[in-house]
């Protein structure tokens, strides 16, 4: 049973990528051709630094919606993994590595409270993961009392280092490390048994219980994977801007969700692809950096962005129908 | 059934304390901690009395309502408690959790007049949606006085307190121009486009550039609403757009680490001339480093304690400020200036 779903899953996908990659495409182009600017090194570096990390989250959220569910802590848990690493460096002093290791061990426990809430007191995603943004939101601004902790590259060579550095030629560091991220959880959702139920927990759940498997525990796992991902990007964003903004993030968790769903993961859950959602932050994030080299006004961009995810959404539902 | 009752319970409780927690910076000091419905009934009773002859003598309660909860309305915190300190004053401090949240702010003040405060000091998120509710508020006898950012309108208002921003404009534009010796492009990010305090200090850096310096021209105003990825992704715009670009301005902290990190992304340190605003740990290190020229510093300080002493001479005594506005001044902290006592005095961290 959990076969047959793998390949209708596989034939879904390829149907939905159709889309994503079809306005990938579109404005790739459509940008290249009017601005004289967009293929350069520079722009093209931009577009990528910015995809690590909205990238990251959307990772994260594709394991999420995919099993069923979603994960609205996403942006604010980014701002506190980021102010724990500032708090621990900036107040405490801390090593650059003992920042890392405490953004990523708070990613951890903030997604094992979120998979907790939802599995085992049975609160609906909405509920849990909004209640739990809003406990990020509001320990962001206690711990830091509204202060941006500066994280320099001099002071902080390591931590900044993982974004701006390059151990690859010139390619910056976080660009490399989104790669492997992406790489690792196409092989986790393609290739693992944890896959596997994950696309089988999103399609039919009940089944899955009925098959004798902990359904609880790997849905579990699939928070906790989402919370990896929040820390994870929570040290990239501060590491890119060179700064702890504890104002900041909110709202990033639905540019996760609206990149997953044009990628071809619906909401509805049992289907979906990395790649697709990779596509998906790709051409959403290519969409917001032209507008803006085009000097559309900000306010219309978003405009536009929403207008875009709605419309290929759509049109991939009418596809389908047929 | 019933553990998924209790469960949703529990989370409700939570999650309502938890936003109380974060809805608002709350701190109360003062010479009396008063026992806020014993209050309330006094404030009752004094609300009813004209306001120039309120019997109280002293504990006044002022409530501090700034426009979030970040560093700078810490420093107006500091200000008005300092005030309230010497004068026997009551202060709490009541700020939105995230920027710009018009509707937070209009609930805290109408909350506040309910609970009979004597004086309001507000730093405004918005310039005109804040209006009615000050206007509410003074009709009901209680004294309403402006930090920052000026109100479009005045009425219901007995002062302000706070930054010339146009003044502050012009300063920054000026400090561009001479280092760029009058000539070249410039590009300004001007933070919130429907703040008053943003839009004024564009105009004031608009304006100097087109009536003193001709041979600079500003090719481009863009507007970060204070968010500093957006911030980094409009700067790094700027970089590439614009190849003859030769300096940077902007309105407030947020807008320059934007700038720096995106010159760093671009690898153009020391390319562009930076002229910043405000200050913060990230300002100061650019100013004794080098990478700006230096930045356009307020007191928030003053600002707070000013008007806060404003509001007890109304309280105790009927008098209203001489003037409406009050300039609490600007300095352009460069790494020249930037160990003097003055400019110790408006930094922070």
């Amino acid at each position: 049973m959990i076969k047959a779903a793998n390949l209708d899953n596989i034939r879904a996908a390829v149907k939905r990528l159709g889309i994503v990659i079809i306005v990938f495409i579109a404005v790739c182009a459509f940008f290249g051709v009017l601005l004289p600017t967009f293929f350069t090194m520079a722009n093209i570096q931009n577009i990528l630094l910015t995809v690590s990390i909205t990238g990251t989250l959307a990772l994260g959220m594709t394991f999420a919606v995919i099993s069923g569910g979603y994960d609205l802590s996403m942006g604010c848990g980014l701002t506190l993994s980021g102010v724990i690493s500032g708090y621990l460096m900036t107040i405490l002093g801390a090593p650059d590595a003992a920042a890392i290791l405490a953004s990523l061990v708070f990613g951890l426990v903030l997604g094992f409270a979120n998979g907790f809430m939802i599995t085992k007191m049975k609160l609906p995603p909405f509920i849990a993961t909004l209640g739990s943004m809003m406990l990020c939101k509001g320990l962001s601004l206690i711990i830091s009392e509204g202060k941006v902790y500066a994280v320099s590259a001099s002071e902080h060579p390591v931590y900044t280092g993982l974004v701006k550095g390059s151990v690859i030629g010139n390619i910056p560091n976080a660009i490399v490390l989104f790669v492997i991220f992406a790489v690792i959880s196409h092989l986790i959702l393609t290739r693992t048994v944890f896959g596997k139920y994950v696309f089988a927990i999103g399609s039919n759940e009940e089944a899955v219980k009925l098959s004798g498997i902990d359904a609880d525990k790997y849905r579990i796992y699939v928070y906790i994977a989402a919370g990896l991902c929040t820390g994870i990007g929570g040290i990239l964003m501060a590491a890119r801007l060179t700064s702890v903004q504890p104002g900041l993030g909110s709202g990033y968790e639905m540019d996760a969700i609206a990149a997953t769903v044009l990628g071809g993961t619906p909401l509805s859950g049992g289907e979906g692809s990395i790649l697709g959602t990779v596509l998906g932050v790709l051409t959403l994030t290519i969409l917001l950096n032209g507008m803006r080299l085009m000097g559309i006004d900000t306010n219309w961009q978003t405009v536009m962005t929403g207008a875009v995810v709605v419309a290929a959404v759509f049109i991939d539902a009418l596809k389908n129908k047929r | 059934m019933k553990m998924k009752d209790m469960s949703a319970v529990i989370l409700a409780g939570i999650m309502t304390l938890t936003m109380t927690a974060c809805g608002s910076r709350g701190s109360s000091s003062g010479a009396d901690s008063q026992n806020n419905s014993a209050a309330a009934e006094t404030e009752a009773a004094s609300m009813t009395e004209e306001p120039e002859s309120t019997s109280k003598d002293g504990g006044y309660k002022i409530l501090l309502a700034s426009y979030d909860q970040s560093i700078y309305p810490g420093l107006e915190q500091k200000g008005v408690e300092a005030a309230c300190e010497e004068l026997g004053m009551e202060v709490t401090v009541q700020s939105p959790a995230t920027y710009p949240d018009l509707a937070s702010q209009v609930q805290i003040i109408e909350t506040a007049a309910a609970d009979g405060v004597d004086a309001i000091i507000v730093h405004p998120v918005d310039s005109e949606g804040i209006c009615d509710t000050l206007q509410k508020a003074a009709d009901q006898g209680i004294a309403v006085f402006v930090i920052d950012t000026q109100t479009a309108d005045e009425t219901g208002t007995l002062g302000f307190y706070g930054s010339n921003n146009y003044n502050l404009g012009v300063e920054a534009a000026q400090q561009m121009a001479e280092a760029l010796n009058g000539k070249g492009e410039v590009a300004i990010l001007a933070g919130n486009e429907a703040a008053l305090a943003h839009y004024t200090r564009r105009d004031g850096m608009l304006d100097t550039f087109k009536e003193k310096y001709p041979d600079i021209s500003v090719v481009d105003v863009q507007y970060d609403n204070v968010d500093a990825l957006k911030a980094n992704q409009m700067a790094s715009a700027f970089i590439l757009t614009y190849p003859n670009l030769n300096g940077m301005m902007c309105t407030g902290e947020v807008g320059l680490s934007g700038i720096l990190s995106a010159v760093d992304e671009a690898d153009k340190a020391g390319a562009y001339t930076i002229v910043g605003f405000d200050s913060g740990a990230a300002t100061n290190q650019a100013i004794k480093d080098g990478s700006i020229i230096g930045s356009v510093m307020q007191s928030p300080y003053q600002m707070g304690y000013l008007s806060a002493k404003a509001a007890y001479d109304y309280l105790h005594d009927g008098r209203e400020p001489e003037e409406y506005v009050n300039d609490t001044g600007l300095l352009f902290v460069t790494k020249d200036n930037i160990d003097t006592e003055e400019a110790q005095n408006v930094m922070y961290e």
